[in-house]
């Protein structure tokens, strides 16, 4: 049977239970799970720096091609380009215009210029709907 | 980068003559290395220093988790932890103290979230009048030691890394990072708030007046 304790008694057994407590032996498993977690954390380390490294090469990649095409076409005159080039923009958009004016629905390009702009203006209102669902909030 | 590298390295001459000391010194030095290898990723020098400080550190665990099995997967998350950072280790302290810090802060992060899941209980549900008769002294002991749990976590670590054999006052101020005179002002408090939570959680009906 234990009695209830005094303040001062309290306090003692408190004391001694504490500091009696004897130290517990390691676990057997202890230091090999901590070998094969480090292991593993090794591992992951090895890949996120082979992942970083292989993320790096393709993003340089990526921007040597931009930079590369930029520079290229920085030495073309764009106004030359448009108004007198090969293809010459504005002649592309008289000839559209042309034939969808005279030939609408017989000109074969009718379909494929409408499923476009259907496709187009479907993109913008899928990007754009979050969008603006957030800005009504 | 080894504040302390330096200070040892220039000592070892002076103190060539004590036995003693120059194997401290050397010892001390050996962990050093580990911990400069382990910086550099090297996981056969942590193993060595896991082997070393195992044992202290599942202690500290288990005295704070009150339960071997969370213990030993506290020790090895302290661990894991430690080797994830331990290249922000600067030496301005001894490794040991770093490590423990660094065992104290998982298990405290562990059994605050396992408080909050209400996981941890001290069975403050057994009836009034039956304490005395129903319990021995060895389930008393216990239930003081899992009382430390329940103080808030700077008196818990104190209190727990006080009564751990090794561990001195000094480190442990370094390792709470305060100077030893609050120590002893939370310790005081320690004691005091334990007594409280021993006499509400072991002691429900009242002290003996006689």
């Amino acid at each position: 049977m234990v009695e209830i304790p005094r303040e001062d008694e309290l306090d003692a057994l408190i004391e001694s239970v504490l500091k009696d407590e004897k130290l517990l032996p390691t676990p057997v498993t202890l230091h090999s799970n901590v070998v094969k977690r480090l292991k593993l954390h090794e591992l992951r380390e090895m890949e996120r720096l082979r992942f970083r490294y292989l993320m790096t090469g393709f993003v340089i990649t990526v921007l040597t091609i931009i930079f590369g095409v930029i520079f290229s076409i920085s030495f073309y005159k764009w106004s030359v380009m448009f108004w007198y080039g090969s293809d010459a923009g504005w002649g592309y958009w008289d000839y559209y215009r042309t034939y969808l004016q005279t030939f609408w629905i017989k000109y074969q390009g009718t379909y494929s210029f409408l499923l476009t702009l259907g496709v187009a203006i479907s993109t913008l209102v899928i990007l754009l709907t979050p969008w603006a669902k957030s800005h009504k909030m | 980068m080894f504040k302390w590298l330096s200070s040892s390295s220039q000592t070892s001459g002076a103190i060539v003559a004590c036995p003693g000391v120059a194997e401290k010194v050397s010892v001390e030095t050996s962990e050093l290395e580990l911990v400069r290898k382990s910086q550099k990723g090297d996981t056969e020098a942590f193993a060595e220093l896991v082997r070393k400080y195992q044992q202290i550190v599942f202690n500290i665990s288990y005295r704070f988790m009150r339960d071997t099995n969370l213990a030993e997967d506290m020790a090895q998350e302290s661990f894991i932890k430690a080797f994830k950072h331990i290249k922000g280790f600067r030496g301005d302290c001894a490794f040991s103290t770093w490590l423990y810090r660094v065992t104290c802060s998982v298990c405290l992060t562990e059994l605050n979230r396992r408080k909050k899941r209400a996981e941890v209980e001290l069975q403050p549900d057994t009836p009034v009048g039956s304490v005395e008769t129903k319990i021995n002294e060895y389930e008393i002991a216990e239930k003081i030691r899992k009382c430390v749990t329940n103080l808030s976590d700077r008196y818990a670590t104190v209190l727990t890394l006080y009564y751990l054999n090794g561990i001195s006052y000094e480190e442990i101020a370094e390792i709470m990072d305060i100077p030893v005179g609050t120590l002893k002002t939370w310790m005081f408090r320690a004691r005091k708030q334990l007594r409280k939570i021993v006499e509400k959680e072991i002691f429900p009906n009242g002290r003996d007046s006689s």
